[in-house]
């Protein structure tokens, strides 16, 4: 046997043992830092995956449709409030105040998208 | 990586509670403070290089890995846990390589490739050391009956469950005498 593989043999079994040793013989750790991070990459994963999911759309989306997404950065928060109010009239107005112009906007690219994928 | 695949991967990490994330993270550390004992307090994995501790730093590294999709968890094949294990391997070794190379006054630009096999001792690379080694644990496992019978198991490949059948002892006994070779090997043998 290859001397090296001994040490690849041990290598394993001690892998063997991170996976399946009982819950109750591994050592704890404090784990709180970990877990905080766990929840930042994982708003930070659903924000790029988002991303991703818009992006993808837009490439099958219309010409006019992108026309009237890339038309959404000229317009005022208020011009913003008001389509919204057409287009969603379910959609309650006094949540509206408490977003940011970009989360408008990118709740009406949201919208305009669906509708596209609608009207296919 | 494609869309629906990093979905999956985010549909799977979604359903990973608390409770499951402490005892990967627990296992996960176990591995790496295993690999890198003694390792720690200068040199590739010390605070001063790494700008945190050495487990939390390789642990965090290899889950924003998972997370921003720079690695592939190959789900079909293998447990989150032991995804994580072998990514931190790989930043181990990594760290050591650009670590060495800029210690020595060169500059090698070392990749973060995909060998994700998992090591254990990072001193021995060539066939000197190597014997050097196995010798300094063929003389230490002389003062234990279990420890010298694991060693000869191993010499002979056997796996972790082959030799607690032949030892007659539970599994975990066996994960326990590797803890201790390992420990031994790494305070007796290589600790200068």
């Amino acid at each position: 046997m290859n001397n090296k593989e001994i040490f690849s043999c041990i290598a394993d079994i001690n892998l063997d043992s991170c996976l399946n040793l009982p819950n109750d013989e591994l050592e704890k750790y404090d784990n709180e830092n970990n877990l905080s991070f766990i929840k930042r990459q994982r708003f930070k994963c659903h924000a790029k995956l988002n991303k991703e999911k818009n992006i993808n759309l837009l490439a099958r989306a219309s010409a006019a449709v992108i026309e009237k997404i890339q038309g959404l950065s000229a317009l005022s928060s208020e011009a913003l409030k008001e389509i919204l109010v057409q287009k969603r009239p379910q959609m309650q107005f006094r949540n509206f105040n408490k977003l940011e112009d970009s989360d408008l906007r990118e709740i009406l690219t949201d919208i305009l998208l669906l509708e596209d994928l609608e009207n296919e | 990586m494609d869309y629906l695949r990093k979905r999956e991967i985010q549909r799977r990490l979604e359903l990973l509670t608390d409770k499951e994330w402490k005892d990967i993270c627990d296992r996960c550390k176990k591995a790496i403070n295993t690999r890198l004992y003694n390792k720690t307090e200068w040199g590739a994995h010390s605070i001063k290089e790494l700008g945190a501790p050495a487990v939390d730093h390789y642990l965090n590294t290899s889950i924003e890995k998972i997370y921003s999709f720079q690695r592939d968890w190959k789900f079909e094949d293998r447990t989150i846990t032991e995804e994580l294990i072998r990514i931190s391997n790989s930043l181990i070794s990594h760290q050591l390589e650009a670590y060495k190379s800029r210690i020595n006054g060169k500059y090698i630009e070392v990749d973060l490739n995909d060998d994700l096999r998992y090591k254990i001792f990072d001193d021995i690379e060539d066939d000197k050391h190597i014997d050097e080694l196995i010798n300094c644990i063929e003389n230490l496992v002389k003062e234990d009956g279990d420890l010298e019978f694991y060693w000869e198991a191993i010499k002979d490949r056997m796996k972790s469950r082959e030799i607690a059948v032949l030892m007659e002892k539970p599994i975990n006994r066996i994960y326990k005498l590797n803890d201790k070779l390992i420990y031994q090997a790494k305070t007796k043998c290589l600790a200068n």
